[in-house]
């Protein structure tokens, strides 16, 4: 059977490409979509949790992500925080956002001897640490993408600084302003959005973080083991959105076959004739035509997962700053997905293949 | 009675009645026929008197309206849609008039997928196909023979699964006499070689001379 099923495909060459090509485009959809999600939201956990800091905090009812631009916390929560038992140290941080050549970035306003006393360390490869005023710290990728060198002028939040030093990415965010520069230029003395807190030897973030609530009601402590999950708990919409690309996929590939099953069925009317004359039973004729749209999506998997690496490679040359992840799971889940839609679009041709009376068939012009 | 004499296949009042158009037409009218174990029969008559109809519902390819069909001691109404199948894979053999090749396989795996289907003993068709002379042709495509090849060729798929019954529609009805010729004399050996049951249709009595028997059909019914 799988002789003829390839050799169906081969004949019909056109169809065949058109078929496989379009539940490709409908797997590297789905694949470079998901991707570009959770890479980003990966990335930017993983840079949460390089920071060295065991916990966030943040103001109660705030969002892990929208509270970012907020800026409602005195930073004399500090001191409080650091009398919570299992608490070592509190680094508090303005967070902002800005747009460097039209693309907006997290930029964090910080003292840099507390983020290190949090276990925040910026492995500095250019340059020098700042000095105070308007000099900044950029990590490596942005400085790639926009090919900006130490001493070059950034203007950034209508403020013109001057670059000190670049560090290797990864760690929070791509820029880094002295906190007191920060405070001035968005005239909020005395405020940050959110304290980066380390726990002491022994001490478990979880525990710690729920002392911290306890005890500051108007806080919200967030171990950042499990941030990532908060970010995709906390994107409104996210769950939906992923729902919605990965029925697109599911749709796209049960029409595509449905519609090149059905017109193969018309067109090979005569061939399902002289094959029930040769004693094919209706399940047969039901397994041949699933188990050639299964080859098709299969194929057509393949293509999208090699259409999705090649946008990755495309992404990493033209748009260095995002992060796409292709995992071996969404891998299996793509094709999965295609032969789901493949056998569910098979199905209603299959049953009508099998139903086709022999005689008819062999007399179908 | 001996086993040759014993009726093989055997059809009993059998009716046909083709529905459509709003008008109903009778392709068969109350046929009784019977053809013995290893007899070589040929079903004559004019265009549209019913002979490939009566083919099509003895070999279960169609069920007749009303009447019996038996095969074998089977009886063709009393079996399901697979098991019929089955056993139409395992009986009978079928040669049409258009061949009926698959044109996406070669001629050798379209005797190969037709003992896969039948789950008959894969082997035998380089022997099969040397017996009809497309041995050095069993790699092409069917549209690459000409069309006494593929006749030669749809006999030989006819007789991978080595059936007890050989039905053939029209064998001859696309071929020139030459191939015609050849095709008849490759049917008679088979007959007598395997000593199987064929029963051949055609409107052509000089082809129906090949025949130990001539049956005689008309208007639906045999004369």
């Amino acid at each position: 059977m799988m002789r003829l099923v390839a050799a169906n495909i081969r004949h019909r060459k056109t169809r065949s490409l058109v078929c496989v090509a379009a539940v490709g485009i409908g797997i590297s959809l789905f694949l470079v979509l998901s991707g570009l999600c959770r890479g980003m939201i990966a990335e930017s956990a993983q840079r949460m949790r390089n920071t060295g800091a065991s916990i966030i905090v943040q103001p109660r009812g705030s969002s892990g992500l929208l509270a970012f631009k907020g800026s409602s916390l005195p930073v004399k929560y500090a001191p409080e925080i650091e009398r919570v038992p299992g608490v070592a140290a509190a680094c508090p941080v303005l967070t902002w956002t800005t747009t460097i050549q039209k693309v907006i970035y997290v930029i964090y306003g910080l003292d840099l001897d507390r983020y290190e006393a949090v276990g925040g360390r910026l492995e500095i490869v250019e340059g020098r640490p700042w000095r105070g005023g308007n000099e900044l710290l950029l990590d490596t990728r942005l400085a790639a993408a926009n090919g900006y060198r130490v001493g070059d002028p950034v203007t950034l939040l209508g403020t013109r600084f001057t670059i000190a030093g670049i560090f290797r990415s990864g760690v929070g965010a791509r820029v880094y302003l002295p906190l007191a520069t920060l405070q001035e230029t968005m005239h909020l003395d005395g405020m940050c959005s959110l304290f980066f807190v380390k726990t002491g030897a022994g001490a478990a973030p979880a525990g710690v973080a729920s002392s911290i609530d306890a005890r500051l009601p108007a806080l919200r402590a967030s171990a950042l083991d499990r941030y990532e999950d908060v970010m995709v708990n906390e994107i409104t919409g996210l769950n939906e959105f992923f729902g919605v690309i990965t029925s697109t996929a599911l749709v796209i590939s049960f029409l595509v076959i449905l519609l090149t099953m059905y017109t193969t069925i018309i067109e090979r009317t005569r061939e399902i004739g002289i094959l029930r004359s040769l004693g094919a039973t209706r399940g047969w004729i039901l397994r041949l035509v699933v188990g050639e749209s299964l080859l098709l999506c299969g194929l057509g998997a393949a293509a999208g997962v090699a259409l999705t690496l090649c946008a990755r490679l495309w992404l990493a040359s033209f748009h260095p700053l995002l992060t796409m992840e292709i995992s071996p799971r969404g891998i299996v889940r793509a094709t999965l997905l295609a032969l789901a839609g493949g056998v569910l679009g098979a199905l209603y041709p299959g049953f009508r293949a099998a139903r086709i009376d022999p005689v008819e068939a062999l007399t179908y012009e | 009675m001996n086993e040759k004499a014993q009726a093989f296949i055997r059809a009993v009042r059998l009716r046909k009645t083709y529905r459509g158009g709003g008008e109903d037409y009778d392709a068969l009218r109350e046929v009784n026929l019977e053809v013995a174990r290893g007899e070589f029969a040929a079903i004559v008559g004019p265009s549209g008197c019913g002979k490939s109809t009566l083919l099509y519902v003895l070999g279960g390819l169609t069920a007749a309206t009303s009447g019996e069909v038996t095969v074998g001691g089977e009886e063709l109404r009393t079996l399901g849609d697979a098991a019929l199948s089955r056993l139409r894979g395992r009986t009978t053999g079928f040669v049409f008039q258009r061949f009926n090749l698959l044109p996406t396989l070669s001629i050798r795996e379209n005797l190969a997928l037709a003992q896969a289907i039948r789950g008959a003993d894969r082997g035998g068709i380089d022997t099969l196909l040397a017996k009809v002379g497309l041995a050095e042709k069993a790699h092409r495509r069917p549209a690459e023979l000409s069309m006494g090849e593929q006749q030669r060729a749809a006999i030989a798929r006819a007789l991978a699964h080595r059936p007890a019954i050989l039905l053939a529609d029209e064998p001859t009805g696309n071929l020139d006499s030459g191939n015609s010729v050849r095709i008849l004399d490759l049917l008679g050996a088979m007959h007598r070689d395997s000593g199987q049951t064929i029963l051949l249709v055609t409107h052509d009595p000089g082809v129906a001379g090949a025949a130990d028997r001539v049956i005689r059909m008309r208007d639906g019914k045999i004369e």
